[in-house]
């Protein structure tokens, strides 16, 4: 399957034209069995590409990402494009505006956008089955979820119908789901991507990035979408943007040299095929001059429990504005007060383990428990943070698996909330501390992908994608299924 | 902690956050949250004396790389129209949200 550069080079060579382009993704787009599409814009894609056609015809290509058909998790807002969010409370939102990421990719860059994909409702899921709108299954075995919450995102790009998607991560939701599909998904560092017109799940953790089938797409990707926009004030303009170009052109040695931590009680931790495709990933960066160093975090333990205090206590505060009169679902059932339209509305709304979250941070903010619950985890949410700093002390990235199992079945983990939550235990702590992180695809067990992540520093974005393309070079791992 | 959510307790907090959940939901409900909250006291064990409240990266980041907040100029810029806000209104009514009539007991 081809990468996003390929099909650029393509484009570039006069080889394909975008409308064929669109017309090709599309059609795996018709023929997919994944559910991963809410929304298809087929006509408004089709007439878009003939315009870039034009425009590559008369001005030449502009952009790397200029006419490549790409999709959007439902959670970014798209004018006159509906956007639910994966809820039954936005079923019929259509935005008035645009946020960043669909801004920055439809107008400045020109890529070509085919819909809007499935998504766990908010963000707030690992499987992908927490939607009205039915549950995204794993194009390599559709009885195994593809993983969550970006799940039609990651399904979309391992099964070709699209060539790009950009998902959210919050507690792991690009990682886990690239990583159950066999693709490549990054979460960038706390405030290198504008948040603006991104549905909001847990703002100091929510985090848009990529999801595609090489490392090196990757790097265009964020390259176009991390321009600063005033309109998201916890945006950094600290360090350089990442550059698909400088990515591209790195020497073979890069790798030599580096030095990166693990712990290996996280490998020990892992299923034990899991284990072996880890072992191999770590022995084939040590043949590229990659030393590994041996570190502990050891406040890692509370990162789960942490993480869902204080995601859901922001949840319950940013999800207080769905309340049937602004926008979205209104309840028919009668209202004999104003609460009883607020109360009638979320209730028929909202779906459980949304109601489960804000009921969950609302008592963790309620009066007697706010210093038990929300502040003593965001003091722990510290000592994670400085674990991590200590192991940067001795090594510039930390590798670590992204899950200790491969894709579950679908319906496994459904009425058990908590193995759900005890899931993303690997993937947790980065957004507590707000670092950068790539799950990169490696290995299979059976059929089904396995892979790692490789942590950065804060703002090492840069490094750890191009980290990522050394990898991707030197062990020839294929890109997508 | 060890605090043990009740049917009531739940209820209460679930009105705070503007929710209800029929008679038959209600039970699952609470086992399901004491389940996350019993698992959720294990960070009663960690020592944080003298640790500092960590609230978002944002500031972290801030703070280390000597940023401020970028405060913009207080200009008047165009923003949505009545009609293009109003058009994802459950029901509307002379450019206002508008509401089921409703008669509230003091």
């Amino acid at each position: 399957m081809k990468t996003l550069y390929e099909a650029h080079q393509n484009l570039k060579n006069k080889k394909i034209s975008a409308s064929e382009l669109t017309q090709e993704t599309l059609k795996v787009v018709n023929d997919s069995q994944s559910s991963s599409y809410l929304t298809v814009l087929e006509h408004q894609a089709l007439s878009k590409a003939k315009k870039i056609d034009q425009e590559i015809k008369s001005k030449g290509i502009k952009h790397v990402l200029q006419g490549i058909p790409y999709n959007l998790k439902d959670l970014f807002v798209t004018k006159g494009i509906r956007t639910t969010a994966g809820s039954k409370i936005l079923y019929n939102y259509v935005p008035a505006y645009d946020g960043h990421v669909s801004e920055s990719l439809n107008f400045n860059e020109k890529a070509i956008l085919l819909g809007k994909v499935s998504c766990d409702e908010f963000g707030m899921g690992s499987s992908n089955e927490n939607t009205p709108y039915g549950p995204v299954k794993n194009p390599i075995d559709p009885t195994y979820v593809a993983g969550g919450s970006s799940g039609g995102s990651a399904a979309s790009v391992a099964e070709g119908s699209a060539f790009f998607s950009i998902g959210t991560d919050t507690g792991g939701s690009i990682r886990l789901p690239a990583n159950f599909c066999g693709v490549y998904g990054f979460k960038p560092s706390y405030g290198r991507v504008s948040r603006y017109g991104q549905i909001a799940y847990a703002s100091s953790l929510d985090q848009a990035g990529p999801i595609a089938r090489s490392s090196l797409d990757i790097a265009y990707i964020m390259e176009a979408i991390t321009h600063k926009d005033p309109r998201d004030v916890t945006q950094s303009s600290h360090g350089t943007m990442v550059l698909g170009d400088s990515v591209a052109s790195l020497n073979n040695s890069y790798l030599r040299g580096k030095k990166i931590a693990f712990d290996p009680s996280f490998i020990e931790g892992c299923e034990p095929l899991v284990k072996g495709e880890l072992q191999k990933a770590m022995k084939a960066l040590e043949k590229e001059g990659v030393e590994f160093v041996e570190v502990e975090f050891p406040h890692f333990k509370y990162a789960i429990a942490c993480y869902y205090l204080i995601a859901t206590s922001e949840a319950s505060a940013n999800l207080a504005r769905y309340d049937g009169i602004h926008f979205g679902y209104r309840s028919k059932n009668k209202a004999e007060s104003l609460i009883d339209t607020y109360i009638n509305s979320r209730s028929e709304g909202f779906g459980e383990e949304v109601k489960r979250r804000i009921i969950l941070g609302t008592f963790s903010l309620s009066s007697g428990y706010q210093d038990e619950f929300f502040m003593k985890a965001c003091k722990v949410r510290r000592l994670i943070f400085e674990d991590f700093q200590k192991a940067f002390q001795k090594a510039d990235m930390i590798f670590s698996p992204v899950s200790a199992n491969c894709a579950f079945k679908r319906g496994d983990k459904v009425n058990d909330p908590l193995q759900m939550y005890l899931n993303d235990l690997y993937t947790i702590p980065v957004n507590l501390a707000g670092l950068p992180s790539m799950a990169i695809p490696f290995g299979k067990v059976g059929s089904l992908p396995t892979g790692f992540q490789l942590i950065g520093k804060t703002f090492a974005d840069k490094e750890v994608i191009a980290t990522s393309y050394a990898f991707e070079k030197a062990t020839e791992n294929s890109h997508g299924i | 902690m060890s605090k043990k959510l009740s049917k009531d307790d739940v209820n209460h907090v679930a009105h705070l956050a503007r929710l209800k959940f029929s008679e038959s939901q209600q039970q699952s409900f609470v086992d399901q949250l004491n389940d996350i909250l019993g698992y959720a006291e294990l960070i009663e064990s960690a020592q944080t004396d003298g640790v500092t409240a960590f609230y978002s990266p944002a500031k972290e980041n801030m703070r280390f790389y000597d940023e401020k907040f970028q405060r913009r100029e207080d200009t008047v810029v165009s923003s949505l129209s009545a009609d293009e806000v109003l058009q994802n209104a459950p029901k509307s009514k002379q450019n206002q949200f508008s509401i089921e009539a409703v008669i509230e007991d003091e």
